[in-house]
């Protein structure tokens, strides 16, 4: 019996350590294997997500060494759902060793959902490849399940005092202003001091009143100012300019020498200076269309006579009426 | 002052004493259209076609037959109908006295380098062949034929249309319209003596014996060419003048530009063309050659005023939509280019 079992005792002895090498063995090489999965992730909350919300999702994947992430199989910008939209998804290669490679996928959605209650939903699963020169291995990143909220409550109760069912939101606070009162005060204190001064500045240059003076009354402002040029050959013909001009304002269009008489139909108050009138057109075509006058100051004064008498007229006529 | 310019003053003062004979003889023998005729003179001074449009009897043939009786020089005349060709114009077939047929020169080449009128009668009876022969005739005086180019360096083209009748008519091109240097409307004498005159003056019964009973050949038509050139070079226009004259024919062209306003019509819309080259050149013309005749050396605005509205009335042309008063609208558009553009 004792032989029995010391026998026994060196069959079974080396038998058992062969079996616990082989076990030890076996695991050692399992545990050399890289599996490909998540290793981490971020995925932020899964409640409270309201309409237009962005959603982050961060993992960490790791793959076998010889494996590398294909670019084209994350999947592309665009809708997945009608309510929900990939923004964006991108990869970055985080680690590198010998067994294994760790990747960082992000991914970008964002939900347009709008609930009016609280919604459980999820995201769709993705699905990404890594390859080896022949061998391709895939990883499927889970749905993500989250609720989402509505942004307003379903019956309303009104805010504050105001129990109106349509004012439950409240109103945006109205924006704070910067105070403006001493500037507007500065633009003010300027711009009548600007006015003043524009005022002045006319009445010293003799501009104030020149909207209101009867036309002949200009002609012979601006006559007199190029009577002090005589000796310019252009000063007289802009002198005559100048009456021809207070001639057509009053008549209300261009006026010419051969409707001078229906010219003084109408003004009854210069029928006394027809002649004078007259002249000074044939003056005007002498001077302006023969081009056979050389201009005095004489005829400087004629033009200047002739804007006083019409003037004249023209203001007495303005009495009367 | 130079020979030649003193020749060439004498000769515009001689001549300007004939002008008003010439005026005088057809005023003596048309009554009551005193301002057409200075213009016809006008343009017979400026070697310009004139077309005259007015209402059926009005005199339009007997005054283009009287002028063209004043003037001298070899007169032909044509009716205008629908079947005439332009070779009708330049020969005609007939069988000769010794029985075979032959070939004669038609109005057109019959007097050669004399012709001096060629009266165009009803010239809108005529189809566009015929229309088109003259636009060769009056802008270049000259045609060919038999091989050969034939020249009239006299020529002078009148010519009339009634505006009743559109009936079997052919509208005169815009191209034949511009080559005729003005267009005028002849109107009834307005006024009652005249119109007495007329109708019970025995004198005025017979259009025929009227056209005789004038003088005949008043002007050495020949030299009128060589007048018109004197006239053209002697009759000082200023610069200001020529500011005037540019602005008026700009402000034909484009209205809007001289805020010019005419009631319900969207002026910037209103001018398609017109005053062109040659109008702008007719209307410079015929102001110094007016300028001329009321014995004046230089033009002044009085001179485009009397003229504008015969020589750019045909060349305006305005948009479709106007045309259902245009004659109107083109004469609103002209009085106030005239009443806005001033001058100096």
């Amino acid at each position: 019996m004792a032989i029995h079992k010391r026998l026994k005792q060196k069959v079974c002895m080396p038998m058992f350590m062969a079996v616990l090498l082989a076990v030890f063995c076996n695991t050692a090489l399992y545990a050399d294997q890289v599996r490909t999965g998540i290793v981490q992730q971020s995925l932020g909350r899964d409640f409270g997500i309201l309409v237009g919300d962005v959603i982050e999702h961060y993992y960490i994947v790791q793959v076998p060494a010889e494996f590398s992430l294909t670019p084209a199989s994350l999947p592309p910008d665009g809708e997945l759902d009608y309510w929900l939209l990939l923004l964006d998804s991108d990869y970055e290669l985080i680690s590198e060793s010998a067994e294994l490679r760790q990747y960082r996928l992000h991914f970008t959605f964002q939900t347009f959902y709008a609930p009016l209650d609280v919604r459980a939903l999820a995201t769709p699963p993705l699905t990404v490849s890594f390859n080896t020169g022949d061998k391709t291995e895939q990883l499927t990143i889970p749905a993500w399940n989250f609720t989402m909220s509505p942004l307003k409550e379903i019956a309303p109760r009104g805010v504050a005092k105001d129990s109106n069912q349509n004012a439950f939101m409240k109103a945006d606070l109205p924006p704070s202003t910067i105070p403006t009162k001493d500037l507007q005060q500065q633009i003010w204190v300027l711009a009548i001091t600007l006015l003043i001064l524009a005022i002045l500045w006319l009445s010293l240059k003799g501009y104030l009143f020149i909207l209101t003076r009867s036309p002949f009354q200009q002609a012979y402002h601006q006559v007199k100012k190029l009577r002090k040029h005589h000796n310019d050959e252009s000063a007289f013909n802009h002198a005559l300019q100048a009456v021809h001009r207070a001639f057509n304002r009053l008549a209300g269009h261009a006026l010419f020498a051969h409707q001078t008489d229906q010219f003084i139909d109408k003004h009854n108050e210069f029928s006394g200076y027809q002649d004078q009138i007259d002249s000074f057109y044939q003056l005007s075509t002498e001077a302006l269309y023969s081009e056979q006058k050389v201009a005095s100051e004489k005829d400087f004064d004629q033009l200047l006579k002739l804007c006083k008498q019409l003037a004249g007229a023209e203001k007495l006529a303005l009495k009367k009426s | 002052m130079s020979n030649v310019a003193e020749n060439s003053e004498n000769l515009l003062t001689d001549w300007h004493q004939q002008a008003i004979t010439l005026q005088k003889n057809i005023n003596q023998t048309i009554l009551g259209q005193e301002h057409i005729i200075d213009l016809m003179v006008v343009a017979i001074f400026c070697r310009g076609h004139i077309l005259l449009e007015g209402d059926v009897g009005v005199g339009k043939t007997t005054l283009l037959r009287a002028t063209a009786e004043s003037l001298g020089g070899n007169f032909e005349r044509i009716e205008g109908t629908i079947d005439l060709m332009p070779h009708d114009l330049v020969y005609y077939t007939h069988i000769a006295n010794d029985g075979k047929p032959a070939v004669s020169e038609g109005p057109l080449l019959k007097h050669g380098e004399n012709l001096s009128i060629f009266f165009f009668n009803e010239i809108n009876r005529a189809r566009p062949q015929v229309h088109s022969l003259l636009l060769r005739v009056m802008a270049e005086r000259s045609v060919s034929a038999f091989n050969k180019t034939f020249f009239f360096p006299h020529l002078q083209v009148f010519a009339d249309r009634n505006r009743i009748e559109k009936d079997e008519t052919f509208e005169l091109p815009a191209a034949a319209r511009d080559r005729f240097m003005m267009e005028l409307h002849i109107k009834q004498p307005t006024a009652e003596a005249q119109l007495k005159e007329l109708m019970f003056n025995t004198r005025y019964y017979d259009a025929d014996k009227l056209i005789d009973s004038a003088d005949k050949a008043v002007l050495p038509f020949h030299q009128l060419n060589d007048i018109a050139v004197a006239i053209q070079s002697q009759i000082h226009s200023s610069d200001t003048i020529q500011d005037y004259g540019f602005h008026l024919c700009q402000a034909l062209r484009r209205p809007q530009d001289y805020g010019i306003q005419i009631s319900d019509i969207d002026t910037e819309k209103l001018v398609l063309g017109g005053m062109g080259p040659r109008g702008i050149s007719y209307l410079a013309r015929s102001a110094r050659a007016h300028a001329w005749l009321n014995q004046r050396n230089s033009v002044i605005p009085e001179d485009f005023h009397a003229v504008i509205r015969a020589i750019s009335k045909h060349r305006i042309f305005i948009n479709p939509v106007y045309n259902y008063n245009g004659e109107a609208i083109i004469e609103e558009l002209i009085s106030g280019v005239l009443n806005t553009i001033p001058s100096p």
